[in-house]
């Protein structure tokens, strides 16, 4: 909330403001492994996406790594994810019969054919924790916001008091929902 | 080191008691001169006008109050009193007694057609031991051409050599390299926390209410603390104590009004001083309905008045209120600076002259939602201080200037309260606990000419900080977590530093024309600002020295070569400088400074080193005035935890500024000015690689402050028509109209990197500016009941 008004105020004193597309030589960084995927309670299969960065002005895709080696392990058991498409997709897979058990800690082993940042090995473990009940969502509509009005869609949960949790917040719109601009706006907990 | 240098001091000052001795037993008779110089026309004080002794070869200037003192052996003599833009005044004296001497010079437009007498003693800036120093008065700020018709003294000074803007628009400034808020800004004594209108475009200081600026870059006198890099010391007028006058403008987004007068003749006077804009009355007519709503202005108010009790006695009250306002459907936002100074200048002899004043100053910000919303809040936070002082300047003889004086500031910090407002509202009250310090300094100095070429200066400030109860202090591991905490209660003193801070100044003159001066000072620094961005915003909040943030120190060193030309008209320079910084303060990256009660964990210190060397061309003629200077400078700093730490560029590292700062008065009615600047583009950290995570692009930035913005260079231009002036006319006008940036560059204000809209695999670079060409008429009005 806090951040809008700054932001509207700078929006208000730069009514003089204009904004043109600049070319910036930029040089590029080494590479990194990027591992973006989940795993949640439902049975899967979860998917996970290697990729690894690019320069800035890549302009593309995101290069995908293939032919990794990726398991997962709750401890006890080995969880082994394969590449959908091998050698091609850069997307590996754990088993469909799979499921995350709230408590355990998972740890993600990939080995890479080729290094990438220096390395060819990345493990890296966290907690599957609960996620609070949900009280209920609320859809507010408010009329003098804006030009036609601006729905807020809130979600109403209790915090645990003496936890710090980080939360992700994923919407899904159905395909024949008109949006006009979908912001999401972080400073929505209240404590 | 300090006990060597204690040492040193009581030896100058041992050295010059005996030399002062020994010259009072060769002339038995020694008689003081003193008096007070004040402009003719309005009884205003003249500060830092001269007092020239032909015959000695030897003068003094008159303090900030206009008093002057000088004690000569018995004799006669001829004064030569002079002031920039006003005609000299020649005065012979037979020195046989103590002797007061008031003097008033006329200014220049008032000696109509009169010959100037070239002046013998504006070589001021060549023969006096202080260096890196400019002062500009009103006038020279007036003629500068302006942004939007709204002249500024803080647009001014960012055009001096040393000086660099933090942004387009911006009324930050960076001194030697130094961060905006290591600049001590103090009006009439009162620091101003915040000195920026409508994020910056503007500062909080009102032209009509000003009588002059003095900027010191370095070499900050000993009677001044609390900042590592400069000192922006801005005087009220007194107002006139001769005659009403009522001054006055009128520009496109604001006007003015001052009013000023005797309230009995030549002895007691006021000042008020209002301004307002009336930007936001466009803004309903904007296409963008999201601006429609919209309010936002800021006023001002000066006032003073000052009461001459006597000849020995003066006493003045001032004050300053200023606010911005930013309203509309969501929110609405309130801050300003408040400020109020009671003075009381005491001459206890005809050489011993002080002056004890009273400060108050708060800044405070309010932030805030309709209620009758779930997430209806408010916010506040403020920053008030309260001091006395006393300064006191002892004119020993022609040879010794004693200064010496002490103050005491308490600090009340609050640094933030939200909380939710009305009977729908969920937001539980968040308070960052107000915490308290006191702020003490001793000084004293002397200025001791040695021979007749030599003159050194020095002096030591003794400065100490404490915090105190209540308060809570968090104990931070190695990592900035909190591992405990401690709560104080009231009146205890939990962290207690001090700061011994010498002051050294040399100064040789080969002759009249041309000298070189030298100066060393150390600063302390127990107070400084959270800022996440460089421009800043009203939010930023100041935090002192405590158990985890140590006061920030440096060393600077600058050697200067001066020399005047074709009969003082022409004043060049250069300077050189270092300076070492210590315990200097960044933040770590994504630091969150907003009402958050461990702060302090987000800071991370080191040290910062900057360098340059300043060349200045300054004009003086009456018809042909302004300056060039260029600049090379750089400024680094090197923090651990930031950077890999290596060293970074600071965000006000522009190695190369030309400033070009001309004005030319074609005849009584019409005059022209001229600026040009160029910097190298400001240091920024850009992305150089990309991460996809979950469709967004994620950026990943190259090493702190590698890339540059492109240069900045700029050219605005402005043309005065004054109406006819006849002696005697009552009111008189001028029309103003300046072009700002003539040749419409588009000057980087900030580079975003942004994702395209149709192919979410695209990102490209967008540069924001902020002023095109930007035309303004000002029509300026004075009116004055002769």
């Amino acid at each position: 909330m806090i951040k809008n008004i700054i932001l509207n105020l700078i929006i208000v004193c730069s009514f003089l403001a204009c904004t043109e597309k600049i070319d910036v030589k930029l040089d590029s960084t080494y590479s990194r492994l990027v591992v973006d995927g989940s795993i949640a309670t439902e049975s899967g299969p979860y998917r996970v996406a290697l990729t690894s960065t690019a320069s800035y002005f890549y302009n593309e895709p995101a290069p995908g790594v293939v032919n990794a080696m990726m398991i997962l392990t709750d401890g006890s058991n080995i969880y082994p994810l394969n590449e959908t498409v091998p050698g091609i997709s850069g997307i590996y897979e754990t088993d469909s019969a799979f499921s995350g058990n709230i408590g355990k800690t998972y740890t993600l082993n990939i080995e890479l054919p080729e290094p990438i940042g220096g390395y060819k090995n990345y493990e890296a473990a966290d907690q599957l924790r609960n996620v609070t009940n949900l009280d209920s969502i609320r859809a507010v509509f408010h009329p003098e916001w804006g030009s036609e009005g601006i729905w807020t869609i809130q979600l109403w949960a209790q915090e645990p008091e003496n936890e710090v949790n980080y939360y992700i917040t994923i919407i899904r719109l159905k395909p024949d929902f008109h949006v006009v601009d979908l912001k999401l706006s972080e400073n929505q907990a209240y404590c | 080191m300090i006990n060597k240098f204690w040492y040193f001091f009581f030896l100058l000052l041992s050295l010059n008691i005996t030399n002062g001795h020994s010259e009072s037993v060769d002339n038995k008779n020694r008689f003081t001169v003193n008096g007070k110089i004040t402009d003719k026309s309005s009884g205003e004080a003249l500060v830092g006008a001269t007092v020239f002794i032909k015959e000695l070869n030897t003068g003094t200037a008159s303090d900030l109050y206009g008093n002057y003192s000088i004690t000569l052996p018995e004799g006669s003599y001829n004064l030569v009193i002079s002031y920039i833009g006003y005609s000299n005044f020649l005065q012979a004296i037979d020195l046989k007694k103590n002797t007061t001497l008031h003097i008033e010079l006329a200014p220049y437009h008032e000696t109509l057609g009169e010959v100037e007498i070239t002046s013998e003693k504006d070589d001021k800036n060549v023969l006096t031991p202080e260096m890196s120093v400019f002062k500009m008065d009103i006038k020279t700020i007036q003629k500068i051409p302006s942004l939007m018709g709204e002249v500024d003294i803080i647009k001014a000074i960012q055009l001096l050599p040393g000086v660099q803007s933090v942004g387009e628009g911006s009324s930050g400034f960076s001194v030697r390299g130094g961060a905006p808020d290591q600049n001590l800004i103090i009006l009439d004594e009162a620091t101003v926390y915040n000195a920026s209108h409508l994020m910056g475009f503007f500062s909080v200081f009102n032209n009509d209410a000003i009588k002059d600026v003095k900027l010191y870059k370095g070499d900050i006198p000993a009677a001044f603390g609390g900042r590592l890099a400069s000192v922006l010391d801005i005087r009220m007028i007194e107002g006139n104590s001769k005659k009403i006058e009522v001054n006055g403008g009128i520009g496109i987004i604001a006007s003015r009004l001052t009013v000023e007068g005797p309230i009995v003749k030549d002895r007691c006077s006021f000042m008020v001083s209002g301004r307002r804009t009336y930007a936001d009355i466009f803004l309903p007519l904007s296409s963008e309905k999201a601006l429609r709503d919209n309010r936002l202005y800021f006023y001002d108010l000066n006032a003073k008045i000052n009461y001459r009790i006597n000849d020995n006695n003066q006493v003045f009250l001032s004050g300053y209120f200023g606010r911005d306002v930013f309203k509309n459907n969501f929110a609405s936002m309130r801050w300003g600076n408040e400020t109020a100074t009671l003075r009381w200048n005491h001459l206890f002899s005809k050489q011993l002259f002080s002056n004890f004043s009273a400060v108050y100053t708060n800044y405070r910000y309010y932030l805030g939602t309709p209620t009758g919303e779930t997430n209806s809040f408010e916010w506040l936070s403020s920053l008030r201080d309260i001091g006395v002082k006393g300064d006191f300047s002892y004119y020993l003889n022609t040879k010794n200037t004693i200064r010496f004086g002490a103050g005491i500031t308490y600090h009340m910090f609050n640094p933030g309260l939200a909380r939710g407002i009305g009977d729908q509202t969920v937001i539980r009250s968040v308070k960052i606990p107000n915490n308290y310090a006191i702020e003490y300094g001793i000084y004293a100095g002397n200025e001791q000419h040695l021979g007749s070429h030599l003159t050194i200066k020095y002096g030591l400030r003794f400065s100490m900080f404490q915090n105190v109860g209540p308060g809570t202090v968090f104990h931070y591991d190695s990592n900035y977590k909190v591992i405990d905490s401690t709560v104080y209660q009231s009146g205890v003193i939990y962290q207690n530093y001090v700061g011994v801070e010498p002051r050294l100044g040399f100064l040789y003159d080969f002759n009249e024309k041309s000298s070189i001066k030298a100066s060393y000072s150390r600063t302390l620094q127990y107070l400084q600002l959270a800022q996440n961005s460089t421009v800043g915003t009203p939010l930023d909040i100041w935090f002192p020295a405590s158990p985890n943030v140590k006061p920030q120190i440096a060393d600077q060193v600058a050697l200067g070569y001066f020399r005047n030309l074709r009969r003082n008209t022409i004043e060049t320079s250069v300077e050189a400088y270092y300076k070492w910084m210590q315990n200097v303060i960044d933040f770590k990256d994504f630091a969150q400074l907003l009402l958050n009660n461990k702060m302090e964990g987000e800071i991370r210190t080191g040290k910062a080193w900057s360098y340059g060397i300043e060349f200045l061309v300054r004009l003086n003629e009456k018809k042909f005035s302004g300056w060039i200077s260029y600049t090379y400078s750089r400024t680094f700093r090197q923090i651990k935890e930031i950077n890999d730490g290596n060293p970074y560029p600071a965000p006000y590292d522009k190695p190369n500024n030309i400033s070009i700062v001309l004005n030319y008065n074609i005849s009584k009615r019409w005059s022209v000015s001229a600026n040009w600047i160029y910097a190298t583009g400001a240091a920024v950290t850009f992305p150089t690689g990309r991460a996809v995570i979950g469709g967004n692009i994620i950026p990943i930035y190259s090493d702190r402050n590698a890339y540059r913005y492109q240069d900045y260079h700029r050219l605005d231009l402005s043309v005065t028509f004054a109406g006819k002036q006849k002696p005697g006319r009552k009111f008189n006008w001028d029309l103003n109209l300046s072009v700002y940036n003539v040749y419409n560059r588009h000057n980087t204000w900030s580079v975003n990197f942004v994702q395209d809209n149709l192919d979410p695999n695209i990102t490209y670079a967008e540069k924001v500016y902020l002023f095109g060409i930007t035309p303004s008429v000002t029509f300026n009005f004075h009116f004055n009941n002769d």
